[in-house]
């Protein structure tokens, strides 16, 4: 039970990554980024080539998967978004383009690399540090720190730094923001690809802890929606508490049910607070005028 | 001849499909991505039916749309409250819970070893046991999915659906009741999708999971965008379409394992293009664009 748990936190601790790319994004563009998730699991395929079929060392290959990454959401922002946004299409058309940049990668990435599991971890056994019944791996840790590491981070830049007072300013307005003379365009480049390199740092950390495989950038997306929603769309830390939440109900959900049914408990989840608590944890109420 | 008319009545099933989704995206607005689920349990109720109780065709169908419309209610009622992503989110998260459910409940439906064995449909006396006997079926349950949508969209209830693909405050500011018109219109979309489910479980004579997971339900969402969106005949050419295309690989002589992903990749691609360049699809007025 308690290892349960343990784990749970653990996985939880990449999911919030996951998601706060994931809501950051949705707080500036208003829309769904699912091509996020493609651009999650290149990365990790980048650092897997690099470092297993290559030969490079760990830091080199992380290097070069965020950098692919945020080369990446450059591209997406560039080329399909910004064109988009400026014919006025709805959030809709950029929801179907956004999943068509994820189709191609995601299958891009299966011709390349195959449809099987790939693993990046060095060996079978690991060292582990045991308290009592507990095993935590030193990777576990790491990932832990890293994650947390990078929360606190983004979070600073986001609500302590001139930059991130000119995001929070687009998020609240584009147009508002425009006519005080915020380069928005600029902004929300540097907002995607800040999104693209933190979905490609957390799929680092996943795949060093589980595997890969072409379908993980879906995965992603799943568990991403999922927590931003609990945690209230568009909310910074409502999508790193929807993380570790969904790693928690993965984890406890595989402790009385079988672990086929993982998924389905974290949609349960996503309905549920869909139906009863829309707008999450610390999202604003949603508006009925709105409708 | 036998090839031809295969890809024919899998391009009559897929257009039942893209006709139902149709009906709710296009002409009401409500991008679903659930249709794959309603699909789903057409072919799964049908299916189940009629292998262990040894129900005819007719009766599987029949009961196949019941049950889809009554899951209809139960996904739509809650996610209908909700608008544009959190709605596509919602049919997202029942999309996968059925999928879960046609995968993980191997008490009912078998899981991944699917149902084997489902026999040729016989209606009154007619066995349909022949490509070309299925592909006149196919047409004619074609035409049915055609002309509930057209009366559909020809009478005032159609007009009321359009209203609120526009403007949704403005419709319910003339006294429509929109929760009401969106619940019906999902529900005759469910009912048509779980009758192409059905045609395709006796079709193929074995289903499994696969067929209907999310991205089948994004497969019929590409077809029915690049074909064009609340148009009389764009579902038909993006169904068409999208289900011969990936057959013209068949010929360059490609590994099966490569042309399925390079399908993939031309239907991603597709769409991208189409929001980019033509949004309302090849033959539509339509744009998803307010």
């Amino acid at each position: 039970m308690l290892q349960a748990l343990i784990n749970g936190l653990i996985a939880g601790c990449g999911y919030g990554l996951v998601a706060v790319g994931f809501a950051l994004v949705y707080a500036v563009f208003r829309i769904l980024h699912v091509a996020n998730g493609g651009i999650y699991a290149t990365a990790a395929y980048v650092v897997c080539w690099l470092t297993v079929d290559r030969g490079f060392g760990a830091p080199a290959a992380i290097s070069a998967g965020i950098l692919v990454g945020g080369t990446l959401g450059w591209l997406v922002e560039t080329r399909i978004y910004r064109p988009l946004r400026h014919s006025n299409s709805s959030s809709l058309v950029l929801l179907i383009a956004s999943l068509g940049v994820l189709i191609v990668v995601q299958n891009l990435l299966s011709l390349v690399f195959g449809d099987g599991t790939r693993t990046l971890r060095p060996g079978v056994v690991q060292s582990a540090i045991v308290i009592g019944s507990l095993h935590i791996t030193l990777l576990q840790v790491a990932i832990v720190v890293v994650s947390t590491l990078l929360y606190v981070v983004t979070s600073t830049i986001l609500f302590l730094t001139r930059i991130g007072c000119l995001v929070r300013a687009v998020a609240d307005d584009h147009y508002l923001a425009t006519v005080v003379g915020v380069p928005t365009d600029r902004v929300l480049l540097l907002v995607m690809v800040g999104a693209s390199a933190l979905a490609s740092g957390a799929a680092i950390l996943v795949a060093y802890d589980t595997d890969l495989t072409p379908m993980m950038g879906f995965e992603a997306v799943f568990i991403g929606i999922t927590a931003t929603v609990v945690g209230g769309m568009g909310s910074f830390p409502g999508a790193w508490l929807g993380g570790l939440l969904i790693g928690l109900a993965r984890n406890l959900g595989g402790w009385w049910l079988p672990a086929r049914w993982q998924d389905a408990v974290v949609f349960a989840v996503l309905v549920v607070f869909l139906l009863l608590r829309p707008q999450g944890f610390f999202g604003k109420p949603l508006k009925k005028a709105h409708l | 001849m036998e090839y031809l008319l295969h890809i024919l009545v899998l391009g009559a099933v897929y257009t039942v499909l893209t006709v139902s989704l149709d009906l709710l995206a296009g002409r009401t607005g409500l991008l679903s991505i659930a249709q794959a689920a309603f699909y789903g349990i057409g072919a799964y109720t049908s299916a189940l039916l009629v292998t262990q109780v040894e129900a005819p065709f007719l009766v599987g169908l029949l009961a196949g749309v019941a049950v889809a419309v009554l899951i209809s209610f139960i996904v739509s009622l809650p996610s209908l409250r909700l608008h544009d992503d959190y709605f596509v989110i919602a049919t997202f998260g029942f999309q996968m819970i059925l999928f879960s459910i046609f995968n993980n409940w191997i008490g009912l439906t078998r899981g991944p070893m699917g149902i084997p064995g489902i026999p040729q449909p016989v209606i009154l006396r007619w066995r349909v046991d022949t490509h070309l006997e299925f592909l006149v079926l196919a047409i004619v349950l074609a035409c049915f999915a055609y002309l509930v949508v057209w009366r559909i969209t020809s009478s005032p209830f159609g007009r009321a659906l359009h209203a609120i693909r526009e403007d949704e405050v403005f419709a319910k500011a003339l006294g429509k009741n929109t929760l009401r018109f969106k619940v019906t219109v999902f529900a005759v979309s469910a009912a048509l999708a779980a009758m192409a489910g059905s045609l395709y479980a006796h079709y193929i004579t074995y289903i499994d999971p696969t067929s209907f997971t999310v991205m089948e339900s994004i497969l019929v969402i590409s077809m029915v965008i690049i074909g064009g969106a609340g148009s009389l005949w764009g579902p038909l050419v993006g169904a068409v379409l999208l289900v011969t295309l990936p057959e013209a690989l068949r010929f360059v002589g490609l590994p099966s394992a490569v042309a399925a992903n390079l399908r993939q990749i031309i239907y991603g691609s597709l769409l991208v293009i189409m929001m980019m360049f033509r949004p309302r699809g090849l033959v539509g007025k339509y744009g998803f664009s307010k």
